[in-house]
């Protein structure tokens, strides 16, 4: 038993300090340089520079997929910041992040897929870890005990990819130009792919995990925060696949009736973004450039109802 | 729990610690730690369903216990079917209740006839099909009195919930495993290492075989989309794979695991893509469960005992049963019709034990006649496994039009080109790897063991270099839903 212990920690140990060592020394490969994930710097650029007061939307990929915030600018006449890049950093980080960076009149939108709502989805995954190692290290402070906790299974799959061949020298993801950092525009909405056709996808399954009642409490905290620096919080509901809306309804029904009984500032209904497969990109929470115009406008309308028309901002 | 994910990173070498060090002396403390880090395990998925097992558990310990004591034919069949009605119940009611419901609204249908029955919300517990079968073998093998009924509950639950194959099998006999569960365990170095291979063999299987074929072949299945003909036997070749590297990595880790804590568990998978026929092909694919049916189902039916007639019959009921155990949906019952279509005219023809062996035996190639005997087997394989992966009869349809049409000679269409050429070079290597490893229990036991440590090492580190590029999308084994 011993020797097969001894041999076993000596086996473990090599590739343990190898990627020990990569994951600390080895900086981001020049794949990953061209990430969307490194948008945030140029969305962080824009909170920084812009003057308030901002329409800050903040969310996933359902936000900066599914936004066109030139027409919120004309129909709202306020200056709106997409900072929204992908669900899977996670809404925690989104939120902790961003409150640096909120200035007195703000107003929030914010937008997040559904399974942010149940089990540990908010703490974020592999991509947090992207952006807290390559994007931005001055962050990693703000991540909390959960968050560690959810990221401690992708540092292996991390320090491997910096030491992997690809990384360095080939591209994989044929749709180049839809997920980088080129793929925004000056407000922060990805607009590449508004040149492209729907595409056939699956639509997601149920969301795994129970409804996260914690998450709702610190939605509750996050609110207060806003609301301390003197500017305004909504929460709106993401662009949905219909199928994938019929899959999950119980579930995007719960997060509504969670929303509503905890007194959040709402925008719309989940049924008013439920949208028509046509409308749809290539997941079941982006958009087409016909599907942004159509969910843009639902929430130009649902902003105007909530009294932020054009010149009262100002 | 699922093998591929960092909880069974945690509760693996947690429990073996606890195992072997701190229970070590104890057999029956051994027993314990293994029962309680079973239930642990299976309630980490839904702690409710941990009550099914248990009742499973009590009440075929105690048909056990009261075949052990009863002589009276017809009360011991009695007691049999207690224990034949409370797991085929189970099965019943969570896996085949709303398909049977749903049949028979379309039956009344069809004379004019509308019930406005709803289908009821049931969740299907893992491994359901599993457990429910090693139970029932368990009370048969009582009946049979092949075995002694065991007196110790804390034996027969640990037996029944053994972890490393309780979801997903190998399907284990009672005469195979309980005495293994009586027996003093030493710790044996050259099993572990063998274990810790074989969970490295299986993990490589599933995450980068499996998993990445997944990607290929879910999108190709997608029924709102239609592929050319060609496009869909690509997408069955890519299948096979995928249902090969998740289901024999189950297997190899869940051996693997077991021989950590000194456990023997028996063989599920023998290469069975270098079967020569169908008939070697179901010798060598899912051995637990085809051995169930053999000796529960085939046996008790007459087997080949009653003409050739009678056997072609068994034949093809055990063929339809076992298609249905996979779900409650035609296109696995008729999974189940096509393979017994292909394997009757072997029976037919005497020709269904021609190749008992393993092919090349002591051989790095093979001859030409056995060559085209498993491209010919293969390509039988992927045809139902076509008819496996449909979602429903209609989806199935519009793969079978689409096959059967010029489109089959159609260019097939690959999207991903890069990741399908990765996945491609990943399953020509994992061929190789289990052609060269085909006389071993498992393809890597014996790769290497004239290497230097270094060497092989290397070796085990590239396959783990792999297996952690492809880590993190934690996608479940197919074979849970069954």
């Amino acid at each position: 038993m011993k020797y097969f212990i001894k041999r076993l920690f000596i086996f473990l140990s090599i590739p343990i300090v190898i990627l020990t060592v990569v994951f600390i020394a080895v900086p981001e490969t020049p794949r990953s340089e061209k990430s969307l994930l490194f948008s945030k710097l140029d969305k962080d650029y824009l909170l920084r520079n812009t003057s308030a007061p901002r329409l800050i939307l903040m969310g996933g990929s359902n936000l900066s997929f599914g936004i066109d915030s030139s027409m919120l600018e004309q129909e709202l006449g306020i200056t709106p910041i997409n900072t929204a890049i992908q669900a899977t950093i996670g809404t925690y980080y989104i939120m902790d992040t961003i409150l640096d960076n909120v200035q007195t009149g703000d107003i929030l939108v914010m937008s997040i897929e559904y399974s942010q709502y149940f089990g540990r989805h908010a703490y974020g995954g592999e991509e947090l870890l992207r952006t807290v190692m390559d994007v931005d290290r001055s962050t990693i402070n703000k991540l909390r005990p959960n968050q560690w906790l959810n990221l401690i299974v992708y540092f292996p799959k991390y320090s491997i990819s910096k030491i992997k061949p690809t990384e360095y020298i080939l591209k994989e993801n044929i749709e180049i130009g839809i997920y980088e950092r080129e793929s925004f525009n000056q407000y922060g909405d990805a607009v590449v792919h508004w040149g492209h056709n729907h595409s056939d996808f699956p639509p997601y399954d149920r969301i795994e995990g129970r409804f996260n009642h914690k998450f709702i409490k610190d939605l509750l905290i996050f609110e207060q925060q806003v609301e301390g620096l003197d500017a305004t919080l909504y929460i709106t509901f993401p662009g949905l696949q219909e199928t994938t809306f019929q899959i999950m309804e119980d579930q995007i029904r719960k997060v509504e009736s969670e929303l509503i009984k905890n007194g959040f500032n709402l925008l719309g209904t989940p049924d008013r973004y439920m949208i028509t497969e046509l409308l749809m990109y290539n997941t079941p929470y982006h958009l087409n450039r016909e599907g942004v115009v159509y969910r843009t406008g639902l929430l130009i309308e649902d902003l105007q109802a909530a009294g932020i028309i054009p010149g009262e901002s100002e | 729990m699922l093998f591929n994910s960092l909880d069974f990173a945690i509760f693996l070498p947690l429990v073996f610690a606890l195992y072997w060090f701190v229970f070590g002396r104890s057999r029956k403390a051994q027993n314990s730690i293994l029962l309680i880090a079973s239930y642990v395990f299976y309630g980490w998925w839904d702690w409710r369903f941990l009550g099914l097992i248990l009742f499973s558990t009590v009440v075929d310990y105690l048909v056990g216990i009261g075949l052990g004591r009863e002589e009276n034919l017809s009360h011991r069949k009695l007691i049999l079917l207690v224990s034949v009605l409370v797991n085929l119940g189970f099965l019943g009611y969570f896996k085949y209740f709303n398909f049977f419901l749903g049949n028979f609204v379309r039956a009344f249908s069809l004379f004019g006839q509308e019930l406005s029955i709803s289908s009821l919300d049931i969740v299907l517990p893992v491994g359901i099909s599993f457990y429910t079968f090693q139970t029932l073998s368990y009370s048969i093998d009582v009946y049979r009195k092949k075995i002694n009924p065991t007196q110790d509950f804390l034996t027969y639950a640990a037996y029944v919930s053994f972890f490393p194959q309780l979801v997903a099998g190998p399907i284990e006999r009672a005469s195979r495993l309980i005495p293994q569960f009586n027996r003093e365990r030493v710790f044996g170095y050259s099993k572990s290492v063998d274990g810790l291979k074989q969970i490295l063999w299986g993990l490589f299987t599933k995450i980068v075989i499996a998993d990445n074929c997944s990607i290929i072949v879910n999108r190709i299945f997608n029924p709102s989309e239609s592929y050319s003909g060609s496009t869909l036997i690509v997408g069955g070749i890519f299948f096979a794979f995928q249902i090969y590297g998740d289901f024999s990595g189950y297997s190899n880790i869940a051996i693997g695991v077991a021989k950590l804590f000194g456990f023997d568990l028996m063989k599920n998978f023998a290469f069975p893509y270098f079967s020569r026929d169908i008939a070697e092909f179901w010798r060598r694919w899912h051995i637990s469960l085809t051995s169930w049916f053999r000796d529960y189902l085939y046996v008790p039916l007459g087997g080949s005992r009653e003409g050739i007639w009678k056997t072609i019959q068994n034949t093809f009921i055990i063929f339809l049963v076992s298609g249905f155990w996979h779900g409650a949906n035609w296109t696995f019952i008729l999974w189940g019709l096509i393979n017994a279509l292909f394997f009757i005219p072997l029976l037919v023809l005497g020709r269904n034990r021609n190749n008992l062996g393993v092919v090349a035996e002591g051989r790095i190639l093979p001859s030409l006649k056995e060559l085209i005997g498993m491209g010919l087997t293969f390509s039988l394989i992927v045809m139902g496994w076509i008819f496996f992966r449909a979602e429903n009869l209609s989806h199935l349809t519009l793969i079978l039009k689409q096959i059967f049409s010029p489109s089959l000679f159609a260019v097939p269409y690959f999207f991903g080109r890069l990741n399908a050429f990765y996945t491609l070079v990943g399953v020509v290597f994992f061929i190789l790897i289990e052609w060269f490893g085909r006389e071993s229990e498992f393809a890597i036991q014996t790769l290497g063991s004239k290497w230097k440590t270094s060497y092989r090492w290397l070796f085990y580190y590239g396959l783990i270099y792999v297996i952690l590029i492809f880590t993190g999308s934690g996608q479940k084994f197919i074979y849970f839903q069954f």
